[in-house]
């Protein structure tokens, strides 16, 4: 097979395209906030005595029945199966990013019970410096892309790092620190595992990976991760096994939180795949505002503080906003997108993987045609709807066994948010399909 | 698993110089399978056909200094877990 460098240098994915792509790119960027941001909710519950390798646990198990039943749903699994076909090598990449997932997502739950949510969440933020970082480092991201283009995006990371830390101090005086240094440097690692985990990331979507194809993988390195870290530290089988029994009524609200984190991944990762690292993680990290919005609208936190508390958290938030406009407005210049592309072509001679399929990937295009196989039928085979009617019995027999927490929750609010998030949903997936067809 | 999955890459490289039709056939298919066998790998992928499949997959992954950053980290990020649980 003869990788030729001018099939990718060449004006293949034309500019209108390139657009276009950076637009559902910027989009999903944003629907990963909403989403991100909605999913830390259910971490509430550790203070109700769960431990947090179960609260974790049980978050992952939501996610595992997330990540193959949706592209189960949306693709079939017959797509996955031809895009493992071009690029094996990720089922591994994919696999190391879930373990880096588990480990970081159970950081940041001790994090939470040592300096609360408000404190650890920004600590864990700076993982948009180290996506900058890894992504101008081992992937040609902002290479040639200007001064302008380099102050917006580092400027607007800086911008919203200002201002999530704005917000920390605003709504840390709520929730006393525990253990300070201990949930910090739990904080700070978490952060350092999120923001290299977009590195397998980045690999599999510059190689052509579809995202719906590449979490699948990503999942077992997950559960697999978090099963053995429970297991080691949770005091074996049995003892796990009586925790996840005692945790039964929250079950559902914890898998439930898996779910929406799912969905909210899903758009980081098709970001992350069409704006790159550099600009897709600090635009995902909205989430901030977002679980700020949950926590207090929703749960009443802030209730009764001071005037110039809530000054603090609308500044704090809108240098977040300010920091991620300027990140979404600088878009990748054709000079930008060569050197992406020359990172393509060095991955793809690597692995020797198809020319045809690298480019496909990185334009959205079917990738079957490119490679000059045949299409995969398009349909769901009896594997995809045995794995949707499985996951969602399993979700409606936990709904069925779960009791509500009890907490004052503001409805009125609560169902203006979730509206929110469906527009965001209903908008994403409609871009998606348009442009790129899941493609 | 790498192994298994690899045994479907080497076929690509054939499918793009047979019509498409043709790959219906299961002795086409056949054909094509034995024809890889007997083909180089391709730029980035070791030439040396006694290599096994999975092995050259994991010599590029392993050689690959991407790799050594993620896990290196995780290697990091689990020992501070261990520290502070």
């Amino acid at each position: 097979m003869e990788f030729s460098a001018t099939k990718l240098s060449s004006p293949s994915v034309e500019s209108a395209r390139l657009r276009k792509l950076q637009l559902v790119g910027v989009l999903c960027g944003f629907g990963a906030g909403a989403w991100l941001g909605a999913a830390e909710a259910p971490t509430k519950l550790v203070k109700l005595g769960i431990s947090p390798l179960v609260v974790s646990l049980l978050m992952v198990a939501g996610v595992f029945l997330a990540r193959w039943s949706l592209p189960a749903l949306i693709r079939g699994t017959g797509q996955m199966r031809a895009d493992i076909q071009q690029a094996p090598h990720l089922i591994v990449w994919g696999i190391l990013a879930g373990c880096l997932w588990a480990v970081a997502n159970t950081l940041t739950i001790f994090a939470i019970r040592d300096i609360g949510l408000s404190i650890a969440f920004p600590l864990w933020n700076v993982n948009s410096l180290l996506g900058i970082f890894w992504g101008y480092l081992l992937f040609n991201e902002l290479r040639d892309a200007g001064r302008i283009r380099w102050l917006t995006v580092l400027g607007g990371a800086l911008l919203m790092f200002a201002g999530a830390t704005v917000l920390a101090v605003a709504s840390s005086a709520q929730s006393p620190a525990e253990h300070p240094m201990r949930g910090i440097l739990a904080a700070l690692a978490a952060g350092v595992l999120w923001g290299t985990m977009y590195v397998p990331y980045r690999k599999a979507y510059l190689t052509g990976m579809n995202p719906l194809s590449f979490i699948a993988f990503f999942t077992i390195g997950e559960l697999g991760m978090m099963t053995t870290l429970a297991l080691a530290y949770g005091g074996g089988p049995v003892a796990l096994w009586g925790q996840l029994a005692e945790a039964k009524e929250v079950l559902f609200w914890l898998m439930l939180g898996g779910f929406v984190w799912v969905i909210g991944d899903l758009f980081q990762q098709y970001a992350a795949k069409y704006i790159g690292i550099s600009r897709g993680i600090p635009l995902s990290n909205t989430n901030q505002l977002w679980g700020l919005l949950w926590g207090i609208l929703v749960f009443g936190e802030l209730h009764g503080r001071s005037a110039s508390l809530y000054a603090q958290v609308i500044g704090g938030s809108l240098l977040m906003a300010a920091g991620a406009g300027a990140i979404a407005l600088s878009g990748v210049t054709g000079n930008e997108h060569a050197r992406w592309k020359q990172a393509a072509e060095r991955e793809g001679r690597r692995y020797g993987v198809d020319p045809g399929y690298v480019k496909a990937g990185l334009s959205g295009s079917d990738v079957q045609n490119a490679v000059g196989q045949p299409a995969v039928p398009s349909g769901r085979s009896w594997l995809d709807w045995l794995l949707v009617i499985a996951a969602t019995a399993i979700f409606f027999t936990l709904a069925a066994l779960a009791r509500a927490p009890s907490m004052a929750l503001n409805w009125p609010a609560l169902v203006t948010l979730s509206v929110a998030m469906l527009i965001f949903l209903f908008a994403c997936g409609l871009a998606l399909w348009r442009v790129t067809r899941f493609n | 698993m790498a192994g298994m999955a690899y045994s479907f890459q080497q076929p690509k490289t054939v499918i793009r110089r047979v019509p498409a039709c043709l790959l219906e056939l299961p002795r086409a298919k056949l054909c094509s399978h034995v024809m890889a066998l007997h083909q180089s790998g391709g730029p980035g992928v070791p030439n040396d056909n006694s290599m096994h499949p999975s092995s050259a997959i994991w010599t590029q992954i392993l050689t690959d200094v991407h790799f050594w950053v993620p896990l290196i980290v995780l290697a990091a990020g689990l020992a501070v877990l261990h520290w502070i649980r």
